[in-house]
């Protein structure tokens, strides 16, 4: 058993930075001095309802966004960041705060985002870990992996994008002067309030709420996707990472997949087309095991590797990062032999 | 119960799937035909043909010793082995068959595919002439009695090529025989369906068979031990992209052929010790061949122990196959099995996958990942030139050799296709040809540098 493998790698990356964004008060005590980090001023004037707004304000310690779910509801004392970037797209428009107070973070953001894209989900996401979790005790458990539908899988993409478009939207509309003055100001909430990440943090903090508001038409909404999307979450015990593929945090980095600088390269000459990426992938993706084009970097990849990692053609597939493999397939169990150095 | 099922029968109809019968039945039945007088004579025969194969192999220098256990096995050994074990035997053609479900269910596998001379003639009188020496060669043992067909008691044929498929049809007259539906599509996720349903139902035959449900332990076990051979294959095919050829490829078919009935364990074992012993050549710089050999790769047909004819001719003008691909040589025992879950579905989905997707057997519509990993091979190996070897009446390697000739144009490698079948007598004609090919080669050589 060989003890550095990707995939041990990955999984103590994932431990690590769980522990940082979920329980970072172990880590980090209180005392620093966070009037001397970056990004900590607090927009005043807020459109917003009441039991939205946080509590303590935000005085947290790095006090910025990540492209993941570095969620606000991660109990408070706990928290090293200020929510996740989902969740700043909402604010930095509601709150019409001015743009030197958001620019930072956008620039935060698309700096990450664009150089890592989904490896954010596949290496860092507390809430992808856990999902990835759940699923690994069913496999300990014995019980029977399901695959997700191909009837059902060919609409995920649309309704990925549609509904982070939607939220987009519902952003925008609570500015725009439309007379819908009653429920405008709570379109605001439309990330949050139909988010898994609100019921499933606060478990790690020994709390339990499941927070669904029935009061009016749009909370009405909001509460019937939030549940659909929380039972999506808890069929992570059955199927691979299910909320992973429509997770609104994801179809934004999705979009940058494409372009960014840690990427995946195939040689698709040295593919045999076994199959073996393909059944791999914990996203389903069958583009992997495809000859044709850059079909391995699509939106639907989290970087997780496993398909580099599994593929037992040398040097098939390779991971990129700007420009220089860092890793690449092989044969695994193949014994080493002492070829090279006799080789010519 | 009976009344039950009866109700039941009445007013839902025939509801109830009794599974299918996966012996192949013929309503045309024929008497078999067989020689039981002359299977002594014969066995001399094919024993005399190993001989003198052997004879030629091992006399050339730096033969590796441990070269010797195949060598044992190959002269007979093993059938008594078998004989004494009192294990149920099976008999399968082709690279399609998962010989994890087997040994899972403690039942020996045999990869009957034959390459034989003297037992076509006898195959002739019910095939006609013009089939496929290997399925003619394969018959004949059957017919005659020969070892080791005569110990299976099942043989399982793929639907692969046309002349597979029938001679399973005429073979079902001799021993009872199961057809397996192999897609002709394999890059399709239909035919990936459809090919693990065929596994599913391939196990529960070989349970009914062997008397023994083969247990989730039991298939986890056999494909580990299994994937451990293919670990051993792997390193010994890297050992051979030495630039000083560590091993003739006659050795190497040989090791690869008494793969078809050996013991899995022990193979792996013996390839191992086979593999050091190569090893610790290349490092002394010791080679079957002198450095400045022509090297060669051969495609196409199967090359069967003990016709190694084309072998033979090539060895005598003087040069050496690196590698070949061919589903009784390098593609035989290539791919591994990886298992992504340690479940029931999960071990028959890796299985089925394993034996269908990368396969390179032209008798699959689109076939280009063979054309992907000739390229590779070219590659890796560092061949001059590409026998492209067909056996006589073998469309589907006949056809491809097109596509073939114009990538190795453009990879700029010559390309000989070599159209023959298991007799001797086109020898001479063949010799001159291939020297021929020499020639050009070196002609070639010459006017690069
Ligand atoms: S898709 Fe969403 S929940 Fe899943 S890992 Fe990415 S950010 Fe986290
Ligand atoms: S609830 Fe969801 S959208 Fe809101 S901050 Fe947490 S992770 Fe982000
Ligand atoms: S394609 Fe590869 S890197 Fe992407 S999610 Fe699937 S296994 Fe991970
Ligand atoms: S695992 Fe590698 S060789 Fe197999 S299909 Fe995927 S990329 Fe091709
Ligand atoms: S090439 Fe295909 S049909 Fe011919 S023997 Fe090999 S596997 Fe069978």
């Amino acid at each position: 058993m060989k003890l550095f493998t990707l995939s041990n790698t990955r999984r103590a990356v994932q431990i690590i930075a769980f522990f940082l964004l979920v329980y970072t008060s172990i880590f980090l005590t209180t005392g620093i001095d966070i009037e001397g980090l970056p990004f900590v001023s607090v927009p005043k004037d807020v459109v917003r309802p009441e039991w939205y707004a946080p509590e303590k304000g935000y005085t947290e310690v790095f006090d910025t966004y990540l492209p993941i779910k570095s969620c606000r509801f991660i109990a408070d004392e706990n928290r090293a960041f200020r929510a996740c970037f989902m969740h700043f797209a909402n604010e930095s428009i509601v709150w019409n705060s001015p743009p030197e107070e958001w620019i930072p973070h956008l620039l935060l953001f698309l700096f990450a985002a664009l150089i890592f894209a989904r490896a954010w989900c596949g290496w860092i996401c507390p809430l992808g870990f856990i999902s990835e979790s759940a699923f690994w005790i069913r496999k300990k458990l014995g019980f029977k992996e399901r695959k997700i539908p191909e009837k059902i899988k060919q609409y995920i993409p649309a309704f990925k994008y549609g509904f982070l478009s939607f939220v987009f939207l519902l952003s925008l509309l609570v500015i725009l002067p439309i007379g819908l003055s009653a429920f405008q100001g709570e379109f605001s909430i439309v990330n949050c309030a139909t988010c898994p990440a609100r019921t499933i943090f606060p478990l790690f903090a020994g709390k339990f709420s499941l927070d669904f508001s029935f009061s009016n038409p749009v909370y009405f909404l909001f509460s019937i996707i939030g549940i659909a999307f929380l039972l999506v979450f808890i069929s992570s015990f059955f199927f691979s990472r299910p909320w992973c593929r429509i997770c609104p945090s994801g179809a934004l980095l999705s979009l940058l997949n494409p372009v960014s600088f840690l990427r995946k390269e195939k040689e698709k000459e040295k593919c045999t087309s076994c199959g073996i990426c393909e059944r791999i992938c914990p996203m389903d993706n069958t583009t992997i095991q495809e000859k044709k084009g850059d079909s391995i970097n699509t939106g639907n990849c989290i970087r997780c590797f496993r398909c580099v990692e599994h593929c037992p053609e040398e040097d098939c597939l390779k991971v990129k990062f700007f420009g220089k493999t860092i890793y690449k397939s092989k044969y695994k169990e193949k014994t080493e032999s002492l070829l090279d150095s006799t080789k010519k | 119960m009976q009344v039950l099922n009866n109700v039941k029968r009445a007013l839902l109809g025939d509801v109830t799937q009794e599974k299918e019968n996966p012996i192949l039945e013929r309503r045309y039945e024929e008497e078999p035909y067989s020689e039981p007088g002359k299977t002594e004579e014969f066995r001399k025969k094919i024993l005399n043909a190993s001989m003198q194969n052997l004879k030629s192999m091992q006399s050339k220098k730096n033969r590796p010793k441990a070269m010797a256990y195949f060598d044992k096995i190959v002269t007979g050994s093993r059938e008594e082995e078998i004989k004494k074990s009192g294990k149920k035997v099976l008999g399968y053609f082709c690279s399609f068959i998962p010989e994890e479900i087997l040994y899972a269910a403690d039942v020996i596998p045999i990869r009957l595919c034959a390459g034989s001379f003297d037992t076509m003639d006898v195959a002739e009188g019910i095939l006609p002439r013009d089939v496929c020496p290997m399925v003619k060669s394969s018959f004949g043992f059957k017919v005659l009695g020969l070892p080791l067909m005569e110990l299976c008691e099942i043989a399982v044929v793929p639907t692969s090529c046309d002349a597979k498929k029938k001679m399973g049809y005429y073979l079902a007259d001799y021993m009872p025989v199961w057809m397996l539906h192999l897609p002709h599509k394999k890059d399709s996720d239909k035919s990936v369906k459809l090919w693990l349903e065929e596994m599913y139902d391939f196990k529960d035959a070989v349970e009914k068979f062997a008397g023994k449900k083969i247990s989730k332990k039991a298939l986890e076990d056999s494909t580990k031990l299994l994937r451990k051979r293919t670990d051993a294959f792997r390193r010994f095919l890297e050992l051979r992209k030495a630039k000083l050829i560590p091993i003739s490829e006659k050795d190497f078919l040989l090791v690869v052929y008494v793969s078809f009935f050996d013991d899995a364990e022990r193979w792996t074992k013996n390839v191992s010790l086979l593999c050091d012993e190569i090893e610790k050549n290349i490092e002394r710089g010791i080679g079957v061949h002198s450095k400045d050999t022509i090297r060669l790769l051969l495609t196409g047909s199967a090359t069967i122990w003990p016709n190694f004819k084309i072998l033979d001719i090539i060895e005598k003008a003087g040069m050496a196959i690196a590698v070949d691909q061919s589903c009784v040589g390098t593609w035989h025992l290539y791919e591994p099995v990886e298992v992504e879950e340690y479940s029931l579905p999960g071990l028959m989905q890796a299985i089925a996958e394993r034996y269908l997707s990368p396969s390179i057997c032209p008798c699959f519509t689109v076939n280009d990942d063979r054309f992907d990993n000739l390229t590779e091979l070219i590659k890796a190996y560092e061949v001059d030139g590409v026998i492209y070897h067909i056996l006589r009446l073998c469309q589907l390697f006949d056809m491809e050799a097109e596509t073939v000739k114009k990538i190795l144009e453009k990879e700029n490698i010559p390309m000989l296709k070599v159209v023959t079948d298991y007799s001797k007598e086109d020898v001479g004609q063949l010799s001159t040809r291939i020297e021929a090919f020499k020639e050009m080669i070196l002609i070639r050589e010459e006017g690069e540098k």
